[in-house]
């Protein structure tokens, strides 16, 4: 439920297409969660282990087109911190509902060149914890 | 020996079970000495009486637990506390019942978790180190725990201590039982029985004599109640 809720967050945002999971196949500009790959999750930060968090990030890729610059520019508006296409904006909006309590879009890493299913891509990823 | 991971700690305040929000808990258990030095001939320091206080970090949401609501709001009465390092008979229990709330905060960090912090004292009698007679548990109808081996019958006394955190209706009336030879089978004595209770509380009893090696919960009771019992040997 967690990552379904993330999906339709990601599908707020016009013209992003977006999975729940590391995609099979893709379509930029595509974004998608995924647990960090180091330390996904920290148990136990409550007694009776009444309070975990998932560390996830989500991956942003965009074709390269015709120059890197123009990539570039297609990237950056989904890595602010407010604005309609705000990835940070429309992820902590989010209403968890029974499934966590809060969350919240730490920062940007990984940002230039990524490779998927042997295509590269310009990307970046934001950090996401999500308290459970 | 066994080691034990703070995950397990189990800690109720006044018959609620405030664990799920608690990230750290820690007391001191401290005594004022008195310099009773004779001059020229030696240094002396004379004990006074124990004093111990507390903090608990947990996280604070919008939803306060209403143990902390309370604590934040009446600095009156004393509260029955109970730090049980597990869940399972035996396992050693720090309790008091008579824990005063000295302070409390909040705190708002943007990129953490909001968070609050309690400290406190303990009035009257310090924390005891308790061993879990009968961990948190679920009763329908009246009857008897299982029983817990203490090593070896003590003779100077105790007490015991009682975390109620529901009755569902009428009242719940536990008491602690003792037996020599864990037969069960009409040698055991009751050691001590606590006021009987109708909602939420906590309890502290004093026990005097012998308290035999084996102990065991008993309960009378006419609907569904919660509770955990702790015993303290002297």
């Amino acid at each position: 439920m967690i990552r379904t809720k993330i999906d339709t967050a990601l599908g707020t945002i016009q013209g992003l297409e977006h999975a729940p999971k590391v995609p099979s196949v893709l379509n930029p500009p595509f974004a998608f969660p995924a647990l960090r790959p180091t330390d996904p999750v920290t148990f136990d930060f409550t007694a009776k282990n009444a309070t975990l968090v998932y560390h996830f990030y989500i991956e942003v890729l965009i074709n390269k087109g015709a120059t890197i610059e123009q990539a570039q520019d297609d990237l950056d508006p989904y890595l602010q911190n407010t604005g309609s296409s705000s990835i940070k904006q429309a992820v902590e909006a989010i209403d968890w509902g029974s499934d966590a309590d809060t969350c919240r879009i730490t920062g940007v890493t990984n940002y230039g060149p990524a490779v998927y299913g042997g295509v590269e891509y310009l990307g970046a990823r934001l950090g996401l914890d999500i308290w459970v | 020996m066994a080691i034990r991971y703070g995950r397990n700690l189990q800690i109720y305040v006044r018959g609620i079970d405030i664990s799920g929000e608690m990230n750290e808990i820690s007391t001191l258990s401290e005594q004022e000495m008195a310099d009773v030095s004779v001059p020229g001939v030696q240094h002396q320091l004379y004990p006074g009486l124990a004093k111990d206080s507390g903090t608990i970090q947990t996280i604070y949401n919008s939803t306060d637990s209403a143990v902390f609501v309370a604590m934040r709001q009446n600095t009156t009465d004393d509260y029955g506390m109970m730090i049980a390092f597990g869940s399972t008979a035996g396992n050693p229990v720090y309790a008091s019942n008579n824990v005063t709330l000295k302070a409390n905060s909040i705190k708002g960090i943007i990129t953490d978790i909001n968070r609050a912090n309690y400290s406190f004292d303990t009035n009257n009698y310090p924390f005891e180190e308790c061993k879990l007679i009968y961990p948190k548990g679920t009763i329908t109808a009246t009857g008897q725990a299982a029983s817990y081996d203490g090593g070896a019958s003590t003779g100077l006394g105790g007490a015991g201590y009682l975390q109620v955190f529901g009755v569902s209706t009428g009242t719940l009336v536990a008491s602690i039982q003792d037996s020599s030879t864990d037969a069960w089978a009409g040698e055991q004595t009751t050691t001590c029985t606590f006021t009987a209770a109708s909602s939420a509380e906590s309890q502290r009893i004093t026990i005097s004599g012998t308290i035999k090696e084996y102990t065991r919960a008993a309960y009378t009771v006419t609907s569904t109640c919660t509770f955990a019992v702790a015993l303290k040997r002297y």
